[in-house]
């Protein structure tokens, strides 16, 4: 008993030597895989999604809500634009970085899973996609007005708590949005070490090769 | 365990898709046509064609900027919409921030004091004069400096009662010492207690919440320093309750 009890102690302690060096071996796979201009250009454009998507919910969906009306088609790309000029104000508050963040590392995520999936890596690609989704999620249903008690959130909450629901959604949201990084961390880190592990079976795969 | 993950990923990503498009498609059926308050609306119920309501609190940043738009734009939207599209126009004043937030600090009773303040004024007919001033003031005092405009702003203080009622006592054909009373006796709360129960059933998502017809949306896509884009969003918000 006390012997299971100093392993699983042993095993505990281990474990953050052990995700911080997977974390190195992460980022240098990461450097590797941004050396190609086709995963930038994939970052970028899962990046840009996410911003959207995530700027359309800051102000309580109700942008999204018009996308669904019967408004007539211009005016409907009227509200698209209004959206991406909201990206754009992202970048001039610091809960806007926050958003810039999160989206960028979506989009690292995104452009990890699309090597993953294009290196027959397809178990490590879709377990990750999963955690990268619990993430998003995560994140999406915090954004809005707690305040006011416009989140998506909010009327989930509501089902269990009742009037004190906007209150919980605003203490819940900032634990949500924490655990949404943290996911994104862990995720981006199982990626990078897939990626990390490939690249070097594939270089020590061609110095072999060639010394043959 | 990985199989875990997969599942709750699934059931996550189809579940926020779907109340997205639920939410965004379902019409309230709650929603009753019969006033709250006479005196806080606009139009001809007998002749109205369309039944705009917006549920809503002094103290909600996101309201105050939709009802700013429309204050703003006054003339237009008395003429262009509640004449021209017939449409009879409910605001159903709430202190659901009261409710929402009441014990985790003085401030909450902002709600609460504010719409105290509007109900005696509607008391005598003057709500509109009254809810547009309120609002000037705090758009002036607070907004207008970044103070109590979203959820990550500097919060507003609590304010004295006097604060609120003050802007009465500038409104003509109101009589102020009645006012007062009505203030000071809490002769309006049991009114705002009842529509706020009221709102509270209909609106699961907070406030501004807005029932056009067969359109329901909440939230505010404004800028606090831009009066003509708020009410170009403002007017996106009514025609799509127009278009529905």
């Amino acid at each position: 008993m006390v012997k299971r009890k100093i392993n699983l102690w042993q095993k505990i302690r281990k474990a953050p030597g052990n995700f911080a060096d997977k974390a190195k071996f992460a980022v240098v796979g990461f450097r590797y895989l941004f050396g190609n201009p086709k995963y930038i250009a994939c970052l970028m454009l899962a990046s840009v999604m996410f911003l959207y998507i995530l700027a359309q919910l800051q102000e309580g969906g109700s942008s999204w809500r018009l996308l669904w009306s019967g408004l007539a088609l211009d005016r409907k790309i009227g509200v698209l634009g209004t959206t991406i000029a909201l990206m754009g104000s992202c970048f001039t508050s610091l809960d806007g970085i926050l958003l810039v963040f999160l989206a960028l590392m979506q989009g690292v995520a995104v452009a990890g899973i699309v090597f993953a999936l294009r290196h027959r890596e397809k178990d490590h690609a879709i377990n990750n996609a999963s955690t990268g989704s619990i993430a998003s999620i995560l994140a999406f249903i915090t954004l809005g007005c707690p305040t006011c008690g416009v989140t998506l959130l909010t009327p989930l909450l509501t089902m269990f708590a009742g009037a004190g629901a906007v209150a919980m959604a605003e203490r819940l949201g900032i634990a949500l949005t924490i655990i949404a990084f943290l996911l994104l961390i862990y995720t981006l880190v199982q990626l990078g070490y897939v990626i990390f592990v490939n690249v070097s079976a594939k270089q020590a795969k061609e110095k072999h090769a060639k010394s043959d | 365990m990985q199989k875990a993950i997969r599942i709750i990923a699934i059931v996550l990503v189809v579940g926020f898709f779907g109340y997205l498009v639920i939410s965004a498609s379902i019409s309230s059926s709650k929603n009753a046509r019969e006033p709250w308050n006479e005196h806080m609306t606009l139009g001809d119920r007998e002749t109205a064609e369309h039944f705009y309501y917006d549920y809503t609190d002094i103290m909600c940043p996101y309201c105050d900027k939709f009802a700013n738009a429309l204050a703003a734009h006054d003339e237009e939207f008395k003429k262009d919409y509640i004449e021209d599209k017939k449409i009879f126009f409910e605001l159903r004043l709430t202190d659901m921030l009261y409710v929402y937030h009441k014990d985790e600090g003085e401030s909450a009773i902002n709600s609460r004091n504010a719409a105290m303040n509007a109900y005696c004024a509607a008391d005598q007919d003057q709500f509109w004069a009254y809810y547009n001033d309120i609002l000037a003031k705090l758009y002036k005092d607070y907004h207008s400096k970044g103070i109590g405009v979203d959820q990550y702003s500097e919060k507003i203080p609590t304010l004295e009662m006097d604060y609120f009622k003050d802007v009465a006592k500038e409104i003509d054909g109101l009589d102020y010492d009645k006012f007062s009373s009505c203030v000071d006796n809490g002769e309006m709360a049991d009114a705002i207690d009842k529509n706020t129960a009221k709102a509270m059933n209909i609106t699961p998502s907070g406030v501004p919440y807005f029932v056009f017809d067969k359109y329901t949306t909440s939230g505010f896509l404004g800028k606090w320093d831009a009066e003509d884009y708020d009410w170009e969003q403002a007017k996106l918000l009514l025609d799509a309750g127009l278009a529905n």
